[in-house]
């Protein structure tokens, strides 16, 4: 992670960096506001001090972008097991007829009244925890986390302090938890929140451009950044090997860029990377890869390093790159239900690009239908043959 | 105007001033933790109304024209004005030495301490961290004296002497601060340090430039002389225009358009009514430099062969306009890398220091290398200086100039004081001389000079000169023949004079240099104060280990033949 520069900073961005380190404090902002970068200098300063602090993330990409945090899941059995001694209670769910074991923050709330509270208070202090992405976990988990801070330690001069960030904008899934659930979990009062509303990550053209595919939800439409840079650009490719030779051709072209290949199905990650190593590996341009089956991979994963990163983009939030760009985009799912998914996931993988954004179709003879959600603006949008 | 040895206003009388000349009556000025990044990361801090907004309306309303100065203690009202103007805002207070401030300017090099109302902020300052702010570097002292924020309040007064702020001023001085600050930092085998740092820290005195000078018209551009009546060629007017744009059209705080950037330079020149070769130039860099960023052309040349403006254009272009990735290594795996030359790189990087600022320049370029506190605030107490200088705010410029020891280290003098020395030269090495060097176990290792060098053996080295494409390596053996610089028998450095070579012995060396039939030739090194035989050999790594070894011996057999030559 990069750490922010002082007179960089917004005076928003700066009210937070300022915040006491006490208690609960909720930061709501949109993609690109800089929620990772306060995370990081939060945590930078309170490890600075020689404060416990654990950086928790939903997502092992993000985990390992962040360098110094852990998952969430991860965290939380064990802090569990330390503090009960037993393992974090689980349950079994039916998903498509069949039965999986999931964490059952429900059934841990339950057990928490017949807790060893000495022990806990004795071995369950986590110091400052900050949670990103905090829109990921679900309900029962920060009614779990809220339960401990303000019943099981009331009565502790130091009671573990929470940083919690979050963009309901960016939910993927319907268990994850909207910022009022967040807001009531935690017991907040106004003092305790924070908004970035300002686009500190992407060009002004960009974020034009990830505003075409808002679907606006409570934490609001990030402002549109001062800051300037190219028009994003719609390439036709003939097919994904066009799409390769471009992308190989900037980034021996840009050595110095970390580039990012995000896409929507698993199988287009895989073709891509594939074709990109082989294309880039002899220039010894570093090309990696992740999918969500193989967790170990994130760990090799390097972020703040010139290369080109391919990845779906359900990997990508929380991410940024100098330069993105989007093939196959012909293999997204339009439909009169799935618009909105649709332009939810182009919003994320949009907004992940810091200076230079391209978006590639591959559509043959006819119009892939994904073109009627794409902005026909040409201010927005420059098409190149 | 300045204000540098002016008397200090007192703005009211502080309850429990001690007599005059105590530490009681130390001048104060307030700040925040908002508005002091501009003193610990420039060097100086001036008034809201020369564009530094503060965004506390305390500061930017109020005190818009000069700093809230006052002696002993600041108002209590102050202070509350500072917490109620933001969430988590909070008084900061500067102490400077007895009587030497004013309320236009507060400079780093006055600073004697800052002052906190309690621990917890003290410690939100210090422990953030900031890639443009280091205060522990700094070590300024920070203490917490909560009774210095409960003075009396006043009505403050107007300063009537006050330097009237010109719109862009403090970004054209940060810009050029930027300049001074980057240049030991900026790599180079090949130009000359010590003119261009002294040049850039006096660049008011910067009348004229030659043509080709680069660094001259980018520091004529800097400060906004722009015109084709002071070019003699189109590369010129380009280097200049483009400084001006980056100070004046695309700071970092603007973001890099870069395709508009290309489009409003050449557009800026061709607006001079160019002749038709120059625009065709012009046409035909524009169209390749698009290409590149476009990521469909090939990979430019960026040698430092010709065309270095252009070049250090487009390379500026292609990184972004980020100071740190143009002084970054585009050197990859196989050799088909991105080449550019030190040249090239310097004056990208010059440009992008301009486009960056002193303020928002990271730490790890503006900071010496490997040195202490004292150093860092000495030297960012030169850089606040000589912004303060150039707002014409003091009137006493620091002198820097670059100061050469007899082994060839190279220090930054400020008024006469050594403050640190410069980096080395980074000078890559070459993958195939390396792992030639490798093989052989010798010590290979780049020179202050740009020079790339192997020690085979006491008094022989093989320099390197080029790699090509089907693994064979040019070098040049060099073997000393007379070193001229041994001491005497007294254990003294022979004085130059005792150096010289007499007219007899320059003879014998050009009768050596003359036979046909010899590989080498017999020179001059004032790098190591020797006479030495340099013989252009080339080698492979795949070659037998006895080839090799022999080429060398036979060099040393021809050299050690030479030495009764030239010997006194």
């Amino acid at each position: 992670m990069r750490l922010p520069a002082e007179s960089q900073l917004t005076t928003e961005q700066k009210e937070i960096c300022f915040a006491p380190s006490n208690g609960t404090t909720l930061v709501v902002g949109p993609p690109g506001s800089g929620k990772t970068v306060v995370a990081h200098f939060r945590a930078q300063r309170l490890r600075n001090r020689r404060e416990q602090v654990r950086l928790l993330m939903f997502n092992h990409v993000l985990r390992r972008y962040t360098g110094d945090a852990e998952t969430f899941l991860k965290w939380i059995g064990g802090w569990w097991r330390e503090a009960t001694g037993r393992g974090f209670p689980r349950a079994s769910v039916e998903q498509d007829g069949s039965y999986r074991t999931v964490w059952d923050f429900r059934g841990a709330l339950k057990a928490v009244k017949d807790l060893d509270r000495t022990r806990f208070v004795e071995k369950g202090h986590w110091g400052h925890a900050i949670l990103d992405e905090a829109q990921d976990f679900e309900r029962d988990a920060h009614r779990l986390l809220s339960v401990m801070q303000k019943v099981v330690f009331a009565e502790e001069s130091v009671p573990p302090s929470l940083m919690i960030l979050a963009d309901e904008n960016q939910r993927i899934t319907d268990s994850n938890s909207t910022i009022k659930e967040i807001k009531e979990a935690h017991i907040l009062a106004k003092d305790d929140c924070y908004s970035l509303t300002q686009n500190y990550r992407n060009t002004r053209e960009i974020a034009q451009l990830a505003r075409h595919f808002y679907v606006g939800t409570l934490s609001g439409t990030p402002e549109l950044p001062t800051s300037r840079g190219d028009k994003p650009v719609l390439l036709q490719t003939d097919d994904i090997n066009h799409a390769v030779e471009r992308i190989a051709t900037y980034a021996r072209l840009n050595s110095q860029q970390e580039i990012g290949v995000l896409v929507y199905q698993e199988r287009t990650r895989r073709r891509l990377f594939n074709r990109l190593k082989s294309r880039l590996g002899g220039d010894g341009v570093r090309v990696q890869t992740y999918r969500s089956k193989e967790r170990e991979l994130a760990d090799t994963l390097q972020f703040d390093e010139p290369g080109v990163t391919v990845l779906c983009f359900a990997s990508s939030k929380g991410l940024e790159f100098d330069s993105v760009y989007l093939p196959e985009l012909q293999t997204l799912p339009v439909g009169a239900d799935q618009n909105d998914l649709t332009r939810m996931r182009l919003y994320v993988m949009c907004s992940r690009a810091r200076s230079r954004l391209t978006l590639m179709l591959s559509q043959g003879d006819g119009q892939a239908p994904v073109m009627d959600l794409l902005p026909i603006d040409a201010d927005f949008l420059e098409e190149e043959l | 105007m300045t204000h540098e040895q002016g008397p200090t206003i007192d703005l009211f009388e502080a309850p429990g001033a001690t007599a005059s000349g105590g530490p009681e009556d130390r001048s104060l000025i307030l700040s925040s933790n908002w508005s002091i990044g501009a003193l610990l990361a420039r060097g100086c801090l001036v008034p809201p109304s020369w564009g530094e907004a503060t965004d506390l309306d305390f500061f930017d309303e109020k005190w818009k024209d000069r700093l809230p100065l006052a002696a002993g203690r600041v108002p209590a009202g102050w202070s509350q004005a500072v917490r109620e103007g933001r969430r988590n805002a909070f008084p900061i207070l500067i102490v400077v030495h007895g009587a030497s401030t004013s309320s236009d300017v507060v400079r780093l090099s006055d600073v004697d301490r800052l002052v906190f109302a309690d621990e917890e902020e003290l410690a939100l300052l210090l422990e953030s961290p900031f890639s443009d702010i280091d205060l522990g570097a700094l070590a300024l002292p920070l203490v917490v004296q909560p009774e210095l924020f409960q003075g009396r309040a006043v009505e403050p007064t107007r300063a009537t002497d006050t330097v009237v702020p010109r719109p862009g001023g403090l970004r054209r001085a940060d810009s050029i601060a930027a300049v001074r600050a980057t240049l030991p930092r900026v790599v180079t085998g090949v130009m000359s340090w010590s003119s261009y740092l002294e040049r850039a820290w006096d660049v008011v005195g910067e009348e004229s430039c030659a043509t080709g000078d680069w660094f001259g018209h980018c520091l004529r551009g800097a400060a906004s002389r722009v015109g084709r009546a002071d070019a003699d060629t189109l590369a010129d007017e380009l280097m200049a225009r483009a400084a001006d744009l980056m100070v004046a059209k695309y700071p970092i705080s603007g973001g890099w358009p870069a395709l508009e950037v290309l489009e409003v330079l050449v557009e800026s020149l061709l607006q001079d009514g160019l002749p038709s070769e120059e625009v065709e130039i012009l046409r035909q860099w524009k169209e390749m430099t698009e290409a590149v960023m476009r990521g469909t052309g090939s990979l430019p040349e960026l040698g430092d062969e010709r065309g270095i403006e252009y070049r250090a254009i487009t390379y500026l272009l292609m990184r972004g306009g980020d100071v740190s990735q143009v002084l970054e290594s585009d050197a990859l795996a196989d050799g088909a890398a991105l080449r550019v030359g030190e040249e090239v790189r310097a004056a990208a990087a010059i440009l992008a220091a301009l486009r960056t600022g002193l303020r928002a320049l990271p730490t790890n370029l503006k900071f010496p290398l490997e040195t202490d506190a004292t150093v860092v605030r000495r030297w960012m107490g030169a850089l606040g200086d000589s912004v303060a200088a150039d707002l014409g705010l003091i009137s006493k410029r620091p002198r820097v100039s670059v100061e050469e020891s007899e082994v060839g280290e190279r220090s930054v003098v400020i008024d006469g004081q050594r403050v640190f020395e410069m980096p080395r030269a980074r000078v890559e090495v070459d993958a195939t001389f390396q792992a030639l060097c490798d093989r052989f176990d010798w010590e290979c290792s780049p020179r202050l000079s740009g020079e790339v060098v192997a020690t085979v053996a006491l008094g022989t080295e093989l320099v390197f000169v080029a790699s090509r494409s089907d693994g064979r390596i040019r070098v040049t053996a060099v073997v000393e023949v007379l070193d001229l610089a041994r001491r005497t028998a007294g254990g003294e450095w022979p004085t130059p004079k005792a150096r010289r070579l007499t007219k007899d012995q320059l003879s014998r060396m050009l009768e050596v240099n003359g036979e046909v039939e010899r590989q080498g030739r017999i020179g001059l090194s004032p790098a190591r104060s020797a006479v030495v035989y340099l013989v252009p050999l080339s080698i492979s790594a795949e070659d037998p280990a006895e080839a090799v070894l022999h080429a060398i011996d036979e060099v040393n057999r021809e050299a050690a033949d030479l030495k009764s030559h030239v010997k006194p």
